[in-house]
């Protein structure tokens, strides 16, 4: 038997979960990219669709799984199938975007009731030096849902930015009394 | 004989939670004042070397409940603001005012709270300048984002010192970053089994990716 836990990317279409994923996976991650066919192709070549996959080998300690899910209500459902053994989320957010708190909105009005329950961070991605501004508004949104969480800045293509998410997070993990059932599987290699 | 050359310990100003341009206007505002001000002065990162602290009172819950002398409110309308000593945007005589009332050997240096653990403080927000903030810091912040604890617990949870612990609070504090609510209970409590509970997942974690733990 191995224990298996999760961490989960989350965010709009074009937010940097696929390149979060790859950047620290040990296995060609597992994604549901399609051509856009919508005004998204304005944006990106292609879109995730279900969900990215990929995992971390912890050896003794198990594997940890990697998700990449659409922050939009309507994948609600694909939450669900998650969440057991979820360690933490980061939410990531495309700061070039003309109005990136829309899609944060949706993805906060969706999930903050489960995500205050978790280890959880904002990550705005894209922008080096993102508008104090919006800063500001990201945190003011987290508020109104009464979520406390660290906006860390990000370039999604760079690994160590990636690494700083799973450092806040374990940071988070380490430090909070949250309670996370271990799930058990058995090990598929 | 030349006398020898005195070095004046400058002023450290920190902005808070300024907009950039505003911090853009007030080094502007510094300089031009600059042969009017008794000592020298340089805009701050780190909080806790800072000898004032400009706020931007505005911003809701950005003075929070414990305020120290050191902290200067701004507002657009101070007069109806209880907080706001300046006008927001900064006007140079108000500047000039408040800048000569203070000198750096006045800035109190902060100090173990023997009160402290007569409350257990919680994260209202995490600051937005992360990078200002050292590994112990953002530990404490870590420990205080979902539930309310005391200085003393925050200590032995962390393995920071108490001294540091508390000189941290403050500086959340003085931000408006933190809420608390008064201590009940006699002793600290800290579960062992809890705080060992993922210190080797996240060792793990950080030794496949590299980040310290």
């Amino acid at each position: 038997m191995s224990a298996t836990w999760k961490l989960l990317f989350i965010g709009e279409p074009g937010a940097g979960k696929t390149t979060c994923i790859a950047a620290v996976s040990d296995i060609e991650p597992v994604s549901t990219d399609v051509g856009c066919t919508d005004e998204l192709a304005q944006i990106k070549e292609t879109t995730t669709v279900a969900l990215d996959y990929g995992e971390l080998d912890l050896g003794r300690d198990g594997r940890l799984l990697l998700y990449g899910l659409p922050g939009q209500s309507r994948f609600r459902f694909m939450f669900d199938v998650v969440k057991e053994g979820l360690l933490g989320v980061a939410v990531l957010v495309d700061a070039t975007r003309a109005d990136p708190l829309r899609g944060l909105r949706e993805t906060l009005a969706t999930y903050a009731d489960e995500f205050r329950e978790l280890p959880c961070v904002l990550c705005l991605n894209k922008q080096e030096v993102p508008a104090r501004g919006l800063l500001e508004s990201c945190q003011r949104l987290l508020g109104e849902f009464g979520l406390v969480a660290p906006v860390l800045v990000i370039d999604a293509r760079r690994r160590s930015d990636v690494v700083r998410i799973f450092d806040m997070l374990f940071l988070l993990l380490e430090q909070s009394s949250v309670r996370i059932d271990r799930q058990e599987m058995v090990a598929w290699h | 004989m030349s006398r020898p050359q005195i070095q004046s310990p400058s002023l450290k100003i920190h902005c808070g939670n300024l907009a950039v341009e505003e911090v853009g206007a007030l080094r502007r505002l510094l300089n031009l004042l600059a042969s009017h001000l008794r000592y020298p002065w340089e805009l701050v990162e780190d909080l806790t070397t800072a000898h004032l602290v400009i706020l931007n009172v505005d911003q809701p819950g950005a003075l929070g409940t414990a305020t120290a002398a050191r902290v200067i409110g701004c507002a657009t309308k101070p007069a109806a603001h209880p907080d706001a000593k300046m006008h927001r945007p900064l006007r140079a005589y108000e500047l000039l005012a408040v800048l000569s009332e203070i000198k750096p050997s006045d800035t109190p240096q902060p100090q173990v709270d023997r009160h402290a653990d007569d409350w257990r403080y919680k994260l209202r927000s995490w600051p937005l300048d992360l990078a200002a903030y050292g590994r112990d810091q953002l530990t404490i912040m870590a420990a205080i984002t979902r539930e309310y604890r005391c200085a003393s617990e925050l200590a032995i949870r962390t393995g920071v010192a108490v001294n540091v612990v508390s000189e941290c609070l403050q500086t959340l504090s003085r931000l408006g970053l933190l809420e608390g609510e008064p201590e009940q209970r006699r002793l600290p409590r800290v579960d062992p089994q809890e705080l060992g509970r993922w210190h080797s997942l996240a060792s793990r974690v950080g030794q496949l990716l590299g980040f310290r733990r």
